[in-house]
């Protein structure tokens, strides 16, 4: 009897070498939502549930991208924030539906701890632009009377009393810079909630929510470098729950000429405080638990400019990776030790200047 | 106790032989990371057929250790996966020798040790590797391509050892004096 | 437990060898249908149109294509393992202005011409999930 031993052990240990070593495959999947293409990503719980977690997610994405559209009303599905703005372009004063509530609350705070930097009360700067919608997309600046008569509204925190809001006829809230990292947010904690167990990375067009990790490491990630195609700034290991957004003036833009007839990169990120494309960085980096508050940091810090330390200490942000405009890279302490610069092509590592927060 | 000191020196001579053969694979350029024929290997195979488990973990023990000094490894990489393979393959050994001996109608011959052994190296090494210097997924895919070859090096140092013991078996060689001390 | 002196001839292969092979041919034969992708496989583009999986093709095969989208058509060219938009009928350009994507989590889109291109395979190349930007 003894002698069966043996070879069931070998045989054993063959079949646990086989099922050890055969990695579970993620599941993932895309799809053009939040106004643009979100990869989703997800692992931990076997091939059939991760794809039919993937699919709920999937119509919970759709649905929380219709609620929180600025403009489309959709005859289906509940355009609860087209039909808001809808309401207060005629003047009425609306109480804000109880399912957008949570990120109303959100977005106030962090436009009283932005100081105005993040504000989705610039829903009007927005539209006159032509950012807002890819078909009125611009091809030239609007004149700056135009400019100061749209930034001439209150912020959106005094404009939020109570869950009320009161209208005007140029109003418009403007979720651009929360809305993504929200709702990314709510789609990652519904299905941790289901499914504790779960790993997961969300790709909302380059800003990323992580959960748990893969079998053997964390989710690592690579930040694109804001001036140079194809080629990474740093990479970075992402922590359990947590988000990166980066805001960049090099995608969303077009380029004309001033009222100076100077050329000019017109990017998407507006400075609510003089209502043109904000200047002072290439792009922005910032890593938070809270997707919408990394979301709304990442856009508040980018139009900061120089000052953007002090921002970040006020918004309770510490993890930031920036590059100036004129390419210089700055980090804070936390980022310095967890993200790992890539070297330029020939080889040396990038000086990066670590800026301590207030 | 002439019997023991006639043994240690035959481990010695042993760990030597096998020493230098495996500085020899070493020096040999390996067209795939990993994957060397394993020659040495056929020393702690005779050693076992010929003088037992205990042996032949002594003299795989002395190979990693002089070998990875005198190549100038010792506790670099190279070293931790080398040994990590040797004791892997040495326990495996033991196993089956434990379980099915030598001369039973069941025992394996040097066929099935040389699999055993080539198998168990593999094994620990690529997961020693995975756990401390490539902890990526795809390393284990390499996993079949390694064990291939572990499989047909395996029938090589199989056939060597028993090419090399029908040898000294003619040779009636003397060496043979602690027969049953085990 | 040593061979005694009469048995010392040893035969090289006995049933149990045979049994051993066996089973290690059988489990290289499970490890490679479970585990192996030849190395090198070249990654593979993904494009969809409408979020409906339209074609792939090989970024190992230089070309351009055009795809058509909801909007008009859109111009794509693979070249040394990258890919980008030539043209597209879209006003913002974006897709146009983000240049050649060439790693696996690298997404490319244009959002107005409802066209995705997702990048796939060999993780191993540069071992990162996703690309922030």
């Amino acid at each position: 009897m003894k002698k069966v031993i043996m070879p069931a052990l070998l045989a054993v240990f063959l079949v646990w070498l086989m099922f050890f070593s055969n990695r579970e495959k993620p599941a993932q999947m895309q799809t053009l939502a939040m106004g643009t293409l979100v990869d989703m990503t997800v692992l931990g719980l076997g091939g059939q549930t991760n794809y039919q977690v993937l699919q709920n997610a999937m119509l919970q994405l759709r649905e929380l991208e219709t609620v929180w559209h600025p403009d489309r009303i959709k005859p289906e599905g509940q355009a609860l924030l087209a039909e808001l703005n809808r309401r207060l372009q005629q003047g009425e004063t609306v109480t804000v539906p109880q399912p957008l509530q949570q990120g109303f609350a959100d977005a106030a705070s962090y436009t009283g701890t932005s100081n105005g930097l993040f504000d989705p009360a610039i829903g009007g700067l927005v539209k006159l632009w032509g950012f807002h919608s890819d078909e009125q997309f611009p091809s030239a600046p609007p004149a700056d009377a135009d400019i100061q008569q749209a930034l001439a509204t209150p912020h959106f925190d005094d404009l939020l009393q109570n869950h009320a809001l009161t209208g005007r006829a140029d109003m418009r809230v403007d979720f651009g810079a929360f809305a993504k990292g929200f709702v990314l947010k709510e789609v990652a904690a519904a299905i941790v909630a289901e499914y504790p167990q779960a790993s997961l990375l969300l790709n909302g067009g380059g800003d990323l929510v992580a959960v748990g990790q893969r079998p053997s490491r964390p989710w690592r990630i690579a930040v694109r470098h804001p001036r140079e195609q194809g080629r990474y700034l740093a990479t970075i290991a992402l922590k359990d729950g947590e988000a990166a957004f980066t805001s960049g003036d090099y995608e969303r833009f077009f380029d004309s000429v001033d009222a100076q007839g100077q050329a000019q990169h017109f990017h998407h990120i507006l400075d609510p405080r003089s209502g043109w494309p904000a200047k002072g960085s290439q792009s922005l980096t910032v890593l938070h638990a809270d997707g919408g508050l990394a979301d709304a940091a990442s856009t508040a810090l980018f139009v900061a400019g120089d000052d953007w330390p002090a921002v970040a200490a006020s918004m309770g942000i510490t993890a930031v990776l920036r590059v100036t405009a004129d390419g210089q890279i700055e980090w804070t302490a936390e980022m310095a030790e967890r993200a790992e610069l890539t070297p330029n092509s020939d080889g040396v590592k990038p000086q990066a200047v670590v800026r301590a927060l207030p | 106790m002439t019997a023991m000191r006639l043994k240690d020196q035959q481990i010695a001579g042993f760990a030597a032989l096998a020493v230098v053969i495996h500085i020899l694979e070493a020096s040999v350029p390996s067209p795939l990371p990993g994957v060397k024929p394993g020659l040495a290997n056929v020393v702690t195979l005779v050693v076992l057929f010929r003088h037992g488990w205990i042996a032949a973990a002594w003299v795989a023990g002395l190979r990693v250790l002089v070998g990875s000094l005198l190549l100038g490894s010792f506790m670099t990489p190279t070293f931790m996966l080398s040994a990590s393979g040797a004791i892997a393959s040495v326990i495996a050994l033991g196993g089956v020798y434990r379980a099915l001996g030598l001369q039973h109608a069941w025992s394996p011959g040097p066929l099935g040790y040389a699999l055993v052994a080539a198998w168990a190296h593999m094994a620990a090494q690529l997961f020693v590797a995975w756990l401390l210097f490539i902890p990526h997924d795809g390393l284990w895919r390499l996993a079949p391509v390694l064990l291939t070859a572990s499989t047909v090096f395996a029938v090589v140092s199989g056939w060597a050892t028993w090419k090399l013991l029908s040898w000294l078996a003619e040779r009636g060689s003397a060496d043979r004096v602690d027969e049953g001390a085990c | 437990m040593v061979l005694s002196r009469k048995r010392w001839f040893v035969r090289f292969l006995k049933w149990p060898d045979l049994v051993m092979a066996a089973t290690a041919v059988m489990a290289l034969g499970v490890l490679y249908v479970s585990l192996w992708q030849p190395a090198g496989q070249a990654a593979e583009l993904q494009v969809l149109v409408d979020n409906e999986p339209l074609l792939s093709a090989p970024l190992s095969h230089n070309q351009t294509f055009s795809v058509e989208g909801t909007l008009g058509t859109s111009e794509l060219e693979i070249r040394d393992g990258k890919v980008r938009f030539v043209s597209s009928p879209c006003r913002n350009q974006v897709c146009v202005h983000h240049g050649w994507a060439s790693h696996s989590g690298e997404l490319l889109a244009c959002l107005p011409n409802r066209i995705a291109l997702v990048l796939e395979g060999e993780a191993a190349v540069n071992d990162i999930d996703a690309v922030n930007f």
